[in-house]
């Protein structure tokens, strides 16, 4: 689904990323897990080019991204982004913050949007919340129509950006929740978090990036109990 | 000390009432200006998204880094003759009024498309970015995103930028417009009461400015209620 070809990446002069390769199938749950700085994030963000990489190519469905004829905005409706800051539109209401692009992109009149919105609230427990605006919600309820906003387009891959990290300790479980409901409901999903005990109930591959490379890519049972690299053991001793 | 306001009241009145106008005018162009430039620096590719904003940085350094009354006088003196024409009144409209008003609205275009970059900038990054990911253009974003938490930002230095407005335009007294200024000083040349006369001016200067930021506080706050 998801294909990353020798992907580099450079943030003034400094390289972040070195020559990656990564497949991702239909079905599976990713998790990246490493140290800050590692270029995990990076690597993320590369996948629906918010991030633009020096070189390398990155493929949907054999779609070259990085092709000047690749429309881009067509292939981001189908890649849904989680962001660690939420990124909730304070400007409009919970519904209107997920029925945007349907009614700009889909063409949706209200009852149809508004219908949609509905339904996903309901899916992440926050039907509600329809009328609020964001800055009357938790971070975790945030998190949460961040989720279901990014849903609204039928994505057919969901990228997380350490989706938990800006939340209290609270309320890192009901956006947990609702990313396992989404993975044992078949979505492909790419998560860069430092959730452990998650990566390894929800994943079904684990990646561990450090230095701009993946030095592990296997399961998550694998890299958690037997990891391969000594990079990896240290980072595991740290956090685990 | 204030008895020469049962004669020359009327004066203060025509005064503050051009004043309020050239005030009003200056606002309106100055902001119209203020906001087209802005628009327009979003398209810096190409050669002529980069002269363009090449063009505007050269507006708004020159406007802002010269004094007011030069600018003035430029319009005033310096273009006619430059141009071999002589200003004259449109229909009951003086000609100071025109120039006075159209050097105030691009000076204060100037400082408002300024105000407005700050406010853009404010918006957080992530902003752009999620309506990116869900696959908007850049234009959507900015017209549904962007703008409007902008246009909230830019509310209180919009505000003040008013304010300054109408202290500043007493500057155009100097090309003969008679605005409140010239007729203080007319009325201090007639009475020669000059504390008095300049006292009543600087409370009318001060009821408008004080008068706009109430104006501004309030239309503020019935935005933020909104959000």
């Amino acid at each position: 689904m998801l294909n990353v070809k020798k992907l580099s990446k450079y943030f003034h002069g400094k390289q972040v990323l070195h020559e990656i390769d990564l497949e991702i199938k239909e079905g599976e749950i990713v998790t990246i897990i490493g140290p800050s700085g590692s270029g995990k994030s990076t690597l993320l963000r590369c996948l629906n080019l918010l991030e633009i990489p020096e070189s390398g190519d990155v493929f949907f469905e054999g779609i070259n991204l990085l092709d000047a004829k690749t429309n881009l905005n067509e292939i981001r409706e189908q890649i849904g982004m989680v962001f660690q800051s939420f990124n909730l539109f304070p400007n409009k209401t919970v519904g209107e913050n997920i029925t945007l692009a349907l009614k700009l992109l889909k063409k949706m009149n209200d009852s149809q949007a508004n219908e949609i919105a509905m339904n996903l609230l309901t899916r992440v427990g926050l039907a509600d919340k329809f009328n609020m605006y964001p800055s009357k919600l938790s971070g975790g309820q945030k998190q949460r129509v961040a989720i279901a906003r990014s849903l609204a387009l039928n994505p057919k891959v969901m990228l997380f950006d350490e989706p938990t990290s800006a939340l209290d300790p609270e309320m890192v479980t009901e956006v947990l929740d609702v990313m396992k409901e989404l993975g044992e409901a078949g979505m492909t999903m790419v998560i860069v978090t430092h959730e452990m005990g998650f990566a390894r109930q929800v994943a079904s591959r684990a990646i561990f990036v450090d230095g701009g490379k993946i030095l592990e890519d296997t399961t998550p049972d694998q890299l958690f109990t037997h990891p391969s690299h000594q990079r990896t053991k240290e980072f595991l001793a740290k956090v685990l | 000390m204030f008895d020469f306001i049962i004669d020359y009241y009327p004066m203060f009145l025509k005064g503050t009432g051009m004043t309020i106008l050239l005030a009003l005018l200056t606002v309106f162009f100055g902001t119209l200006i203020g906001v087209l430039i802005s628009i327009l620096r979003f398209n810096n590719k190409g050669i002529i998204g980069k002269t363009l904003n090449k063009l505007a940085d050269i507006y708004i350094a020159f406007f802002r880094g010269t004094p007011l009354m030069i600018q003035l006088f430029i319009f005033w003196f310096g273009i006619p003759q430059l141009c071999g024409i002589r200003l004259k009144p449109i229909g009951f409209i003086p000609a100071e009024f025109i120039v006075g008003a159209i050097a105030l609205a691009i000076n204060s275009g100037a400082y408002v498309t300024e105000i407005f970059r700050a406010g853009i900038q404010a918006v957080e990054i992530g902003q752009m970015e999620a309506g990116r990911s869900l696959g908007l253009s850049e234009k959507q974003t900015l017209k549904h995103i962007i703008l409007p938490q902008a246009v909230k930002n830019v509310l209180p230095a919009l505000g003040n930028e008013f304010v300054v407005i109408i202290k500043e335009s007493a500057i155009v007294s100097v090309i003969g417009l008679a605005d409140l200024m010239y007729n203080a000083d007319k009325v201090t040349a007639a009475t020669f009461n000059a504390f008095g006369v300049y006292i009543v001016a600087a409370l009318i200067y001060f009821l408008l400015t004080s008068g706009c930021s109430k104006l501004v506080t309030l239309f503020e706050r019935r935005l933020q209620q909104d959000a």
